[in-house]
């Protein structure tokens, strides 16, 4: 199958100079890679495929050598971390970046699958809605959550973050699943309203915050805000059928010792509906 | 024809379009879920006293099943969609539900399907929380055993019920030893159930009675302690007569269960085998026993 490989140029529009040494990235808006839009171009159409740097507009041309085809599989290498918008909205097709992506990539994603082997931005698949998104390194705040004002944030799809995340993860989490493997930052699944969201790292403060429903998995013990209920310690079964479904269908390595043993079940919060869960593991 | 000198009816066994489903159950261990695989195919022979058709079609390990644990599939056959539904929901909320550390699963990846779990679900009484993994819906229902996990929806499709093979013997117990091997063949067969005990019919009917109140009654002709009082189908040196029916979800499983198990039962001391029907004008399949033996169905 057909792909298209794009390298970003050493030098390209996006590079702010002074005496010829880099010294800043003015931000590229890049919702134009996407597998829906490039695969039914031709090479020269792609070329001359749009990017908003700032005020100005470049072309994909001045930023990429470009090779292979337009495909529904893209692979970039090069650090993208000023691109927004890588895969926004995509419906189908893959990404894989061999480096850092900006904010907003898949934000509000419907379909197919992004990887980026490096760190991305802020509101990594804000608001999406189907597909699947694996970072290999870090993620930045809001992964999965609302853009400010929106009622739902994530509904449907998963993310697999194999790092650490920043504040505020699947704040508003309608549906869907949230994988981080490693440490989280505070206010994890505030307001969240379903899904689930599986932290084998620590966690910060105030997780589950005004969350409605959902489940949340730590392996690591909290300090719980006060309007949580203690219920019980037990192996829940649905673990196992989550576990086996994330391994199968994603490949995500689960932790042997989260599959055994039990966890602490806690109910809130309840300040709302208080249908919420978080189930921690207890260490031996 | 003859199976290893054994005589096969040159005649055909009549059968019925059914829809059919298959529900995975799993337990901590196979103890349970071998109890509730058995009391929610039990009292699930005939459609017509029992409202549905079931048996354990295969017993399946750990590795076998989504949450990791020992189980069993068991297919479900009715005629009608509707009453699948309202049997599955009854059978697995009664039988299974309340089996110990029990979880129930669809089997059967279908474009169609019927809702189970999610209506089992309001017994959880608001407290019932939803899983949506992979575009599969579970329901974790909070019970005194701890938590009963069950899939939303099970795939249901058009299979077969009613195949059949008829095995005569010269005695007891040599028919019966003829029909267990049977069973023991044809359940190696995926996708097909034997749903009388043992897999095997011991009083198998016709469908009219003398009696103006029942609709069936036992099969005259084959019943070898009135055979001289009767138009009988035995021979003189018949003994015992035991009949195999089949439910599969789909022709080509039925098929190959009775070919499996007509050559299982084809040993010395069996006088024939043959297959029952009512002249081919009810079922809509008919399982020609030659065909079936020469292969042309395996096509």
């Amino acid at each position: 199958m057909s792909k298209l490989r794009l390298k970003l140029k050493e030098d390209n529009p996006a590079l702010i100079k002074r005496d010829n040494e880099v010294i800043g990235k003015v931000p590229v808006e890049a919702e134009n890679i996407n597998p829906d839009l490039i695969k039914d171009l031709n090479l020269e159409d792609l070329k001359n495929l749009e990017l908003l740097v700032g005020k100005k507009t470049y072309k994909f041309k001045d930023f990429f050598e470009i090779a292979g085809e337009p495909a529904p599989e893209i692979e970039i290498y090069g650090d993208l971390s000023n691109f927004k918008y890588i895969g926004a909205a995509m419906t189908s097709g893959k990404i894989i970046v061999d480096g850092n992506t900006g904010m907003h990539t898949a934000s509000e994603m419907k379909g197919g699958k992004i990887e980026i082997r490096g760190n991305t931005g802020d509101w990594l698949g804000a608001e999406m809605t189907g597909g699947f998104i694996k970072i290999y390194g870090d993620a930045g705040h809001y992964v999965g959550a609302a853009f400010r004002g929106d009622k739902l944030g994530m509904n449907r799809g998963l993310i697999y973050i194999k790092g650490n995340a920043g504040n505020f993860t699947a704040n508003k989490m309608r549906r869907g699943e949230i994988i981080i493997n490693g440490n989280c930052g505070d206010l994890l699944a505030a307001q969240m309203i379903a899904g689930s969201v599986y932290v084998f790292g620590k966690c910060g403060s105030r997780v589950g915050a005004g969350m409605k429903r959902g489940t949340i998995i730590l392996s690591d013990d909290i300090k719980l805000l006060p309007t949580f209920n203690y219920n019980i310690s037990y192996n829940p079964n649905f673990l196992n059928t989550a576990y086996n479904h994330l391994e199968d269908d994603y490949s995500i390595k689960i932790p042997d010792y989260l599959k055994s043993g039990n966890y602490a079940r806690y109910t809130g919060d309840n300040t709302e509906l208080g249908k919420g869960e978080i189930l921690i593991w207890e260490k031996e | 024809m003859q199976v290893k000198g054994i005589n096969i009816a040159d005649t055909f066994a009549e059968a019925f379009s059914m829809y059919g489903t298959r529900v995975i159950v799993t337990a901590e261990n196979d103890k349970w879920a071998k109890t509730a695989a058995r009391e929610a195919s039990g009292f699930a022979t005939s459609i017509i006293e029992c409202g549905i058709e079931a048996g354990i079609e295969k017993k399946l390990s750990p590795e076998e099943t989504i949450d990791g644990r020992p189980g069993y599939s068991i297919l479900f056959f009715t005629m009608k969609k509707d009453s699948l539904k309202k049997e599955l929901r009854k059978r697995v909320g009664q039988t299974i539900m309340t089996a110990a550390t029990t979880a129930c699963f669809n089997g059967l990846q279908s474009e169609e399907k019927i809702k189970v779990g999610g209506d089992i679900r309001y017994f959880g009484d608001g407290f019932q929380i939803s899983k949506l993994y992979a575009d599969r819906r579970f329901w974790r229902i909070p019970i005194m055993g701890g938590e009963f996990l069950i899939e939303e929806s099970f795939g249901i499709q058009k299979g077969i019920g009613g195949g059949n093979i008829i095995i005569i013997g010269e005695d007891q117990k040599t028919a019966l030893q003829a029909a267990e091997n049977a069973v023991e063949k044809m359940r190696e067969v995926k996708g097909v159930v034997m749903p009388f005990p043992g897999g095997i019919v011991s009083s198998g009917s016709k469908i009219e009675s003398k009696y103006s109140f029942l609709n069936a009654s036992t099969n005259t002709a084959f019943c070898p302690t009135i055979k001289g009082q009767t138009e009988s189908k035995l021979k003189n040196n018949a003994g015992a007569v035991y009949e195999i029916v089949i439910d599969g979800l789909s022709t080509e499983a039925v098929a190959q269960a009775m070919k499996r198990g007509i050559k299982a039962a084809a040993v010395p001391g069996i006088i024939e085998i043959t297959a029952g029907n009512y002249g081919g004008d009810l079922g809509t399949e008919n399982f020609y026993l030659h065909e079936i033996l020469r292969g042309d169905l395996d096509e």
